[in-house]
């Protein structure tokens, strides 16, 4: 998939473990790691959103295009 | 409640084809190992090899050779060949098994809807066999070589009741495959 989704990068940034961040938003552990090894092949804008809010970013800070 | 109670049904129908098949394999078995013991016992079993006509079935070829100048098509089953008598045999088992195997993997099918895991990948290769079972069963049954000692049949004739099972089974893998693709994209939708 050339959409890669960066959420190792903005948890590192604002120092929060994925842990505390499953807790917050309420997904498990195993969706987090889906999401941040872009083995997924959807997102919910309901989860995105709770993504955004809780890491204080934007969408776009999330999800990057890689032209292959 | 109504869907468990037609699985129940089918799981249960497929256990009864199962007894059936083992009936017929075992009855098989033992009039062609009698046969050969004792063919006297079996001079007035007559039995027609020929085609019958019907919608599902088309005779390519057909060829009677008889001694006699006979009304009727039977056969005494102590006249036939013994070579002869081991293909048929042969055949039927054949049959019989590769029916007993699409049952099989029919159950198998029936068995994980009951657990709602309908669309697991399993199930597809479940169709697969399937159809190429029956398939070869469209193929086996299409051939009939008797060789008897008044009579010859060789006979060349499509049945299709199982090559449109065989589709069927096709287009339900594929139906299944896309099924499968959607249950992994939901799955993986976080």
């Amino acid at each position: 998939m050339p959409i890669i989704i960066n959420l190792d990068v903005m948890l590192a940034k604002r120092k929060m473990s994925v842990t505390e961040l499953s807790e917050r938003i309420g997904i498990t552990m195993a969706n987090i790691s889906i999401l941040k090894n872009s083995k997924g092949k959807a997102i919910r804008f309901s989860t995105l959103e709770s993504i955004c809010k809780e890491l204080d970013c934007q969408p776009g800070d999330l999800l990057e295009y890689q032209a292959i | 409640m109504k869907k468990v109670n037609t699985l129940e049904f089918s799981v249960l129908l497929c256990k009864s084809l199962y007894i059936l098949i083992a009936l017929m394999a075992i009855g098989a078995t033992v009039i062609f190992i009698h046969l050969q013991m004792d063919p006297l016992y079996y001079t007035r079993w007559n039995v027609s090899f020929l085609t019958q006509k019907g919608i599902l079935s088309y005779s390519f070829f057909e060829s009677w050779h008889t001694d006699h100048t006979k009304a009727n098509s039977l056969i005494a089953l102590d006249k036939i060949k013994v070579t002869s008598l081991y293909f048929n045999y042969l055949q039927i088992i054949g049959i019989l098994t590769l029916i007993f195997l699409t049952v099989k993997e029919f159950l198998k099918v029936i068995e994980s809807v009951k657990l709602i895991e309908t669309f697991h990948q399993r199930n597809i290769l479940s169709f697969q066999k399937m159809c190429k079972y029956l398939f070869v069963i469209f193929i086996l049954s299409s051939i009939t070589i008797v060789n008897a000692q008044e009579a010859n049949l060789y006979s060349y004739s499509l049945r299709f009741t199982p090559i449109i099972l065989s589709l069927a089974a096709l287009i339900m893998a594929e139906i299944f495959k896309q099924g499968n693709q959607l249950l992994e994209e939901n799955q993986l939708t976080i």
